[in-house]
Protein backbone atom coordinates (compact mmCIF):
# COMPACT_ATOMS: atom_id res chain seq x y z
CA UNK A 1 0.00 0.00 0.00
CA UNK A 2 2.95 2.29 -0.57
CA UNK A 3 1.42 3.91 -3.62
CA UNK A 4 -1.43 5.41 -1.60
CA UNK A 5 1.08 7.35 0.51
CA UNK A 6 1.98 9.34 -2.59
CA UNK A 7 -1.56 10.14 -3.63
CA UNK A 8 -2.31 12.89 -1.13
CA UNK A 9 0.98 14.78 -1.50
CA UNK A 10 0.63 14.52 -5.27
CA UNK A 11 -2.92 15.89 -5.12
CA UNK A 12 -1.83 18.78 -2.89
CA UNK A 13 1.04 19.66 -5.21
CA UNK A 14 -1.20 19.46 -8.27
CA UNK A 15 -3.75 21.71 -6.60
CA UNK A 16 -1.16 24.35 -5.69
CA UNK A 17 0.21 24.40 -9.23
CA UNK A 18 -3.30 24.47 -10.70
CA UNK A 19 -4.38 27.32 -8.41
CA UNK A 20 -1.26 29.33 -9.24
CA UNK A 21 -1.86 28.71 -12.92
CA UNK A 22 -5.39 30.05 -12.55
CA UNK A 23 -4.06 33.25 -10.98
CA UNK A 24 -5.10 32.50 -7.39
CA UNK A 25 -3.16 34.21 -4.60
CA UNK A 26 -2.30 30.92 -2.89
CA UNK A 27 -1.28 32.33 0.49
CA UNK A 28 -4.35 34.54 0.83
CA UNK A 29 -6.69 31.78 -0.31
CA UNK A 30 -5.13 29.26 2.09
CA UNK A 31 -5.42 31.62 5.06
CA UNK A 32 -8.97 32.53 4.10
CA UNK A 33 -9.92 28.86 4.17
CA UNK A 34 -7.97 27.92 7.31
CA UNK A 35 -9.70 30.76 9.17
CA UNK A 36 -12.75 28.53 9.52
CA UNK A 37 -10.93 25.80 11.46
CA UNK A 38 -11.12 27.20 14.99
CA UNK A 39 -14.81 28.23 14.96
CA UNK A 40 -15.71 24.89 13.39
CA UNK A 41 -13.80 22.83 15.97
CA UNK A 42 -15.19 24.95 18.82
CA UNK A 43 -18.76 24.60 17.61
CA UNK A 44 -18.37 20.80 17.48
CA UNK A 45 -16.81 20.51 20.94
CA UNK A 46 -19.93 20.35 23.18
CA UNK A 47 -21.49 17.68 20.95
CA UNK A 48 -18.32 15.60 20.97
CA UNK A 49 -18.04 15.97 24.73
CA UNK A 50 -21.58 14.68 25.26
CA UNK A 51 -21.08 11.69 22.93
CA UNK A 52 -17.70 10.74 24.40
CA UNK A 53 -19.02 11.00 27.96
CA UNK A 54 -21.90 8.74 26.97
CA UNK A 55 -19.53 6.17 25.42
CA UNK A 56 -17.10 6.20 28.36
CA UNK A 57 -19.93 5.87 30.85
CA UNK A 58 -21.45 3.04 28.88
CA UNK A 59 -18.31 0.92 28.79
CA UNK A 60 -17.40 1.72 32.44
CA UNK A 61 -20.85 0.76 33.71
CA UNK A 62 -20.43 -2.90 32.80
CA UNK A 63 -23.64 -2.71 30.74
CA UNK A 64 -21.49 -3.36 27.70
CA UNK A 65 -20.44 -6.82 28.94
CA UNK A 66 -23.96 -7.71 30.07
CA UNK A 67 -25.38 -6.72 26.70
CA UNK A 68 -22.72 -8.77 24.91
CA UNK A 69 -23.57 -11.86 26.93
CA UNK A 70 -27.23 -11.29 26.24
CA UNK A 71 -26.71 -10.84 22.50
CA UNK A 72 -24.39 -13.83 21.92
CA UNK A 73 -27.22 -16.22 20.90
CA UNK A 74 -28.64 -13.54 18.58
CA UNK A 75 -25.31 -13.21 16.76
CA UNK A 76 -25.08 -16.96 16.41
CA UNK A 77 -28.58 -17.05 14.96
CA UNK A 78 -27.80 -14.51 12.21
CA UNK A 79 -24.50 -16.20 11.35
CA UNK A 80 -22.12 -13.75 13.00
CA UNK A 81 -19.36 -15.23 15.20
CA UNK A 82 -20.39 -14.20 18.76
CA UNK A 83 -16.78 -13.10 19.37
CA UNK A 84 -17.54 -10.13 17.12
CA UNK A 85 -20.53 -8.94 19.14
CA UNK A 86 -18.46 -6.45 21.17
CA UNK A 87 -16.99 -4.96 17.98
CA UNK A 88 -20.39 -4.50 16.34
CA UNK A 89 -21.78 -2.99 19.52
CA UNK A 90 -18.99 -0.48 20.15
CA UNK A 91 -18.28 0.63 16.57
CA UNK A 92 -21.19 3.14 16.33
CA UNK A 93 -20.03 4.84 19.54
CA UNK A 94 -16.29 4.96 19.55
CA UNK A 95 -13.56 4.81 16.93
CA UNK A 96 -10.74 4.32 19.42
CA UNK A 97 -12.77 1.79 21.44
CA UNK A 98 -13.53 -0.32 18.38
CA UNK A 99 -9.89 -0.10 17.28
CA UNK A 100 -8.86 -1.60 20.63
CA UNK A 101 -11.44 -4.40 20.24
CA UNK A 102 -10.19 -5.09 16.70
CA UNK A 103 -6.57 -5.39 17.88
CA UNK A 104 -7.70 -7.79 20.62
CA UNK A 105 -9.45 -9.95 18.03
CA UNK A 106 -6.27 -10.06 15.90
CA UNK A 107 -4.14 -10.96 18.92
CA UNK A 108 -6.50 -13.68 20.10
CA UNK A 109 -7.46 -15.39 16.84
CA UNK A 110 -4.55 -14.57 14.52
CA UNK A 111 -4.69 -12.00 11.72
CA UNK A 112 -5.59 -14.50 8.98
CA UNK A 113 -8.37 -16.37 10.79
CA UNK A 114 -11.98 -16.24 9.65
CA UNK A 115 -12.99 -14.26 12.75
CA UNK A 116 -10.28 -11.66 12.14
CA UNK A 117 -11.22 -11.30 8.50
CA UNK A 118 -14.86 -10.72 9.44
CA UNK A 119 -13.75 -8.23 12.08
CA UNK A 120 -11.61 -6.38 9.53
CA UNK A 121 -14.42 -6.13 7.03
CA UNK A 122 -16.94 -5.03 9.66
CA UNK A 123 -14.53 -2.41 10.97
CA UNK A 124 -13.55 -1.17 7.51
CA UNK A 125 -17.06 -0.91 6.16
CA UNK A 126 -18.80 0.83 9.05
CA UNK A 127 -18.61 4.22 10.71
CA UNK A 128 -18.97 5.71 14.17
CA UNK A 129 -22.62 6.60 13.60
CA UNK A 130 -23.21 8.54 16.83
CA UNK A 131 -20.04 10.56 16.40
CA UNK A 132 -21.06 11.51 12.87
CA UNK A 133 -24.57 12.41 14.03
CA UNK A 134 -23.08 14.69 16.69
CA UNK A 135 -20.73 16.37 14.25
CA UNK A 136 -22.86 16.71 11.12
CA UNK A 137 -25.92 18.02 12.90
CA UNK A 138 -24.07 20.26 15.38
CA UNK A 139 -25.75 23.65 15.48
CA UNK A 140 -28.54 22.78 13.05
CA UNK A 141 -32.18 23.69 13.68
CA UNK A 142 -33.34 20.30 12.42
CA UNK A 143 -33.04 18.00 15.41
CA UNK A 144 -35.05 15.07 14.07
CA UNK A 145 -32.24 12.56 14.00
CA UNK A 146 -34.20 9.44 14.90
CA UNK A 147 -34.90 8.40 11.31
CA UNK A 148 -31.42 8.86 9.79
CA UNK A 149 -29.68 7.38 12.85
CA UNK A 150 -32.01 4.36 12.86
CA UNK A 151 -31.58 3.82 9.11
CA UNK A 152 -27.78 4.01 9.44
CA UNK A 153 -27.68 1.58 12.35
CA UNK A 154 -29.90 -0.94 10.57
CA UNK A 155 -27.80 -0.62 7.39
CA UNK A 156 -24.59 -1.09 9.41
CA UNK A 157 -25.96 -4.16 11.16
CA UNK A 158 -27.20 -5.70 7.90
CA UNK A 159 -23.83 -5.15 6.25
CA UNK A 160 -22.07 -6.76 9.25
CA UNK A 161 -24.18 -9.89 8.75
CA UNK A 162 -23.42 -9.83 5.02
CA UNK A 163 -19.72 -9.31 5.77
CA UNK A 164 -19.55 -12.57 7.72
CA UNK A 165 -21.30 -14.33 4.85
CA UNK A 166 -18.97 -12.84 2.22
CA UNK A 167 -15.87 -13.75 4.26
CA UNK A 168 -16.98 -17.37 4.25
CA UNK A 169 -16.69 -17.59 0.46
CA UNK A 170 -13.93 -15.04 -0.24
CA UNK B 1 -30.86 11.81 19.91
CA UNK B 2 -32.40 13.12 23.11
CA UNK B 3 -34.09 9.77 23.68
CA UNK B 4 -30.95 7.72 23.03
CA UNK B 5 -28.85 10.01 25.21
CA UNK B 6 -31.30 9.82 28.09
CA UNK B 7 -31.70 6.03 27.96
CA UNK B 8 -28.01 5.23 27.61
CA UNK B 9 -26.75 7.72 30.19
CA UNK B 10 -29.35 6.93 32.85
CA UNK B 11 -29.01 3.15 32.33
CA UNK B 12 -25.23 3.37 32.54
CA UNK B 13 -25.27 5.58 35.65
CA UNK B 14 -27.81 3.30 37.34
CA UNK B 15 -25.75 0.18 36.53
CA UNK B 16 -22.49 1.79 37.64
CA UNK B 17 -24.02 2.85 40.96
CA UNK B 18 -24.11 -0.80 41.96
CA UNK B 19 -20.88 -2.01 40.40
CA UNK B 20 -18.48 0.94 40.84
CA UNK B 21 -19.98 4.32 41.84
CA UNK B 22 -16.65 6.12 41.60
CA UNK B 23 -16.37 5.19 37.92
CA UNK B 24 -19.21 7.55 37.02
CA UNK B 25 -17.37 10.84 37.54
CA UNK B 26 -14.12 9.33 36.28
CA UNK B 27 -15.58 8.23 32.99
CA UNK B 28 -17.48 11.49 32.48
CA UNK B 29 -14.27 13.47 32.89
CA UNK B 30 -12.36 10.96 30.74
CA UNK B 31 -14.95 11.48 28.00
CA UNK B 32 -14.58 15.24 28.28
CA UNK B 33 -10.80 14.95 28.08
CA UNK B 34 -11.08 12.83 24.95
CA UNK B 35 -13.32 15.48 23.41
CA UNK B 36 -10.79 18.22 24.27
CA UNK B 37 -7.96 16.18 22.78
CA UNK B 38 -9.87 15.45 19.60
CA UNK B 39 -10.97 19.09 19.29
CA UNK B 40 -7.36 20.26 19.48
CA UNK B 41 -6.17 17.68 16.95
CA UNK B 42 -9.07 18.37 14.64
CA UNK B 43 -8.47 22.12 14.76
CA UNK B 44 -5.05 21.44 13.26
CA UNK B 45 -6.42 18.97 10.72
CA UNK B 46 -9.24 21.33 9.72
CA UNK B 47 -6.78 24.21 9.33
CA UNK B 48 -4.75 22.12 6.89
CA UNK B 49 -7.69 20.90 4.84
CA UNK B 50 -9.81 24.04 4.95
CA UNK B 51 -6.74 25.95 3.77
CA UNK B 52 -6.24 23.53 0.89
CA UNK B 53 -9.95 23.60 0.11
CA UNK B 54 -9.72 27.41 0.06
CA UNK B 55 -7.34 26.99 -2.87
CA UNK B 56 -9.62 24.46 -4.55
CA UNK B 57 -12.54 26.83 -4.21
CA UNK B 58 -10.74 30.00 -5.39
CA UNK B 59 -9.29 28.21 -8.40
CA UNK B 60 -12.76 27.07 -9.43
CA UNK B 61 -11.91 23.39 -9.00
CA UNK B 62 -14.74 22.48 -6.60
CA UNK B 63 -17.30 24.18 -8.83
CA UNK B 64 -15.97 22.23 -11.81
CA UNK B 65 -16.15 18.86 -9.99
CA UNK B 66 -19.63 19.75 -8.72
CA UNK B 67 -20.64 20.49 -12.30
CA UNK B 68 -19.52 17.04 -13.47
CA UNK B 69 -21.31 15.33 -10.59
CA UNK B 70 -24.50 17.34 -10.97
CA UNK B 71 -26.63 14.40 -12.07
CA UNK B 72 -25.73 11.89 -9.33
CA UNK B 73 -26.03 14.66 -6.70
CA UNK B 74 -29.47 15.57 -8.05
CA UNK B 75 -30.52 11.90 -8.04
CA UNK B 76 -29.42 11.39 -4.45
CA UNK B 77 -30.34 14.67 -2.82
CA UNK B 78 -33.01 16.21 -5.00
CA UNK B 79 -32.89 19.95 -5.67
CA UNK B 80 -30.20 21.68 -3.61
CA UNK B 81 -28.51 25.08 -3.93
CA UNK B 82 -25.26 25.38 -5.87
CA UNK B 83 -23.29 26.07 -2.71
CA UNK B 84 -24.68 22.98 -0.97
CA UNK B 85 -24.06 20.86 -4.07
CA UNK B 86 -20.39 21.88 -4.13
CA UNK B 87 -19.96 21.04 -0.43
CA UNK B 88 -21.79 17.73 -0.86
CA UNK B 89 -19.53 16.82 -3.77
CA UNK B 90 -16.35 17.48 -1.80
CA UNK B 91 -17.75 15.64 1.24
CA UNK B 92 -18.64 12.51 -0.71
CA UNK B 93 -15.41 12.45 -2.73
CA UNK B 94 -13.39 12.81 0.46
CA UNK B 95 -15.36 10.04 2.16
CA UNK B 96 -14.75 7.76 -0.82
CA UNK B 97 -11.02 8.36 -0.54
CA UNK B 98 -11.08 7.86 3.24
CA UNK B 99 -9.97 11.43 4.01
CA UNK B 100 -12.09 12.15 7.08
CA UNK B 101 -10.26 15.41 7.73
CA UNK B 102 -11.71 16.97 4.56
CA UNK B 103 -15.02 15.16 4.67
CA UNK B 104 -16.06 16.46 8.07
CA UNK B 105 -15.74 20.24 7.56
CA UNK B 106 -17.45 20.02 4.17
CA UNK B 107 -20.14 17.73 5.59
CA UNK B 108 -20.81 20.22 8.39
CA UNK B 109 -20.88 23.10 5.89
CA UNK B 110 -23.30 21.19 3.65
CA UNK B 111 -25.51 20.24 6.60
CA UNK B 112 -25.72 23.88 7.76
CA UNK B 113 -26.46 25.07 4.25
CA UNK B 114 -29.22 22.48 3.83
CA UNK B 115 -30.54 23.26 7.31
CA UNK B 116 -30.87 26.94 6.40
CA UNK B 117 -32.73 25.88 3.25
CA UNK B 118 -34.99 23.69 5.39
CA UNK B 119 -34.10 20.66 3.25
CA UNK B 120 -34.50 17.84 5.79
CA UNK B 121 -34.51 15.11 3.14
CA UNK B 122 -31.11 16.08 1.77
CA UNK B 123 -29.72 16.39 5.31
CA UNK B 124 -30.87 12.86 6.11
CA UNK B 125 -29.34 11.57 2.89
CA UNK B 126 -26.04 13.32 3.59
CA UNK B 127 -25.88 11.85 7.08
CA UNK B 128 -26.78 8.30 6.05
CA UNK B 129 -24.21 8.28 3.23
CA UNK B 130 -21.50 9.48 5.61
CA UNK B 131 -22.56 7.17 8.45
CA UNK B 132 -22.69 4.00 6.36
CA UNK B 133 -19.09 4.47 5.21
CA UNK B 134 -18.38 4.63 1.50
CA UNK B 135 -14.61 4.26 1.75
CA UNK B 136 -13.09 2.59 -1.31
CA UNK B 137 -9.89 1.42 0.41
CA UNK B 138 -9.98 0.55 4.12
CA UNK B 139 -6.43 1.83 4.65
CA UNK B 140 -6.51 1.75 8.47
CA UNK B 141 -7.53 -1.91 8.58
CA UNK B 142 -5.01 -2.93 5.94
CA UNK B 143 -2.12 -1.36 7.80
CA UNK B 144 -3.36 -2.87 11.09
CA UNK B 145 -3.60 -6.30 9.46
CA UNK B 146 -0.08 -6.19 8.10
CA UNK B 147 1.08 -4.99 11.51
CA UNK B 148 -0.60 -8.01 13.10
CA UNK B 149 1.34 -10.33 10.77
CA UNK B 150 -1.27 -11.09 8.13
CA UNK B 151 0.08 -12.94 5.10
CA UNK B 152 -2.37 -11.26 2.74
CA UNK B 153 -3.94 -8.06 4.12
CA UNK B 154 -5.35 -7.20 0.68
CA UNK B 155 -7.73 -10.14 0.95
CA UNK B 156 -10.25 -8.00 2.82
CA UNK B 157 -10.41 -5.18 0.24
CA UNK B 158 -13.09 -6.69 -2.00
CA UNK B 159 -15.30 -8.02 0.84
CA UNK B 160 -15.05 -4.59 2.52
CA UNK B 161 -16.06 -2.83 -0.66
CA UNK B 162 -19.05 -5.13 -1.17
CA UNK B 163 -20.07 -4.77 2.46
CA UNK B 164 -19.86 -0.99 2.43
CA UNK B 165 -21.81 -0.83 -0.83
CA UNK B 166 -24.52 -2.96 0.75
CA UNK B 167 -24.77 -0.73 3.83
CA UNK B 168 -24.85 2.48 1.77
CA UNK B 169 -27.46 1.02 -0.59
CA UNK B 170 -29.66 0.01 2.34
CA UNK B 171 -29.17 3.45 3.90
CA UNK B 172 -30.05 5.34 0.71
CA UNK B 173 -33.06 3.08 0.13
CA UNK B 174 -34.17 3.58 3.74
CA UNK B 175 -34.11 7.37 3.45
CA UNK B 176 -35.95 7.19 0.12
CA UNK B 177 -38.64 4.94 1.55
CA UNK B 178 -39.18 6.66 4.90
CA UNK B 179 -38.49 10.30 4.00
CA UNK B 180 -38.99 10.29 0.22
CA UNK B 181 -42.10 12.43 0.42
CA UNK B 182 -40.00 15.35 1.74
CA UNK B 183 -37.67 15.29 -1.25
CA UNK B 184 -37.41 18.67 -2.97
CA UNK B 185 -37.66 17.99 -6.69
Amino acid sequence: MNVSAFIIPALILALFVFARFRGVKTYDAFVEGAKGAVPLALSLFPYLAAIFMMSELFSASGLNDKLNALLAPVWKFVGVPPELGPLILIKPFSGSGSLAVLSDVYAEYGADSYVSRCASVIFGSSETVFYISAVYFAGCKNKRLALPVAVSLVATLASAIFACLICRIM
Amino acid sequence: MNGIFFVLVSAAVAAAMFSSPSAVMDSLVAGGEKAVELTVTMTAVYAVWLGILGLAEKSGLTARIAHYLKKPIRWLFGRVSEKAAADLTVNISANLLGMGGVATPMGVAAARELDAEGNVYAMNMLFVIAATSIQLLPTTVISLLSGAGSANPGRIILPSLISTLISTAIGVAGVRIFAGKHKVR
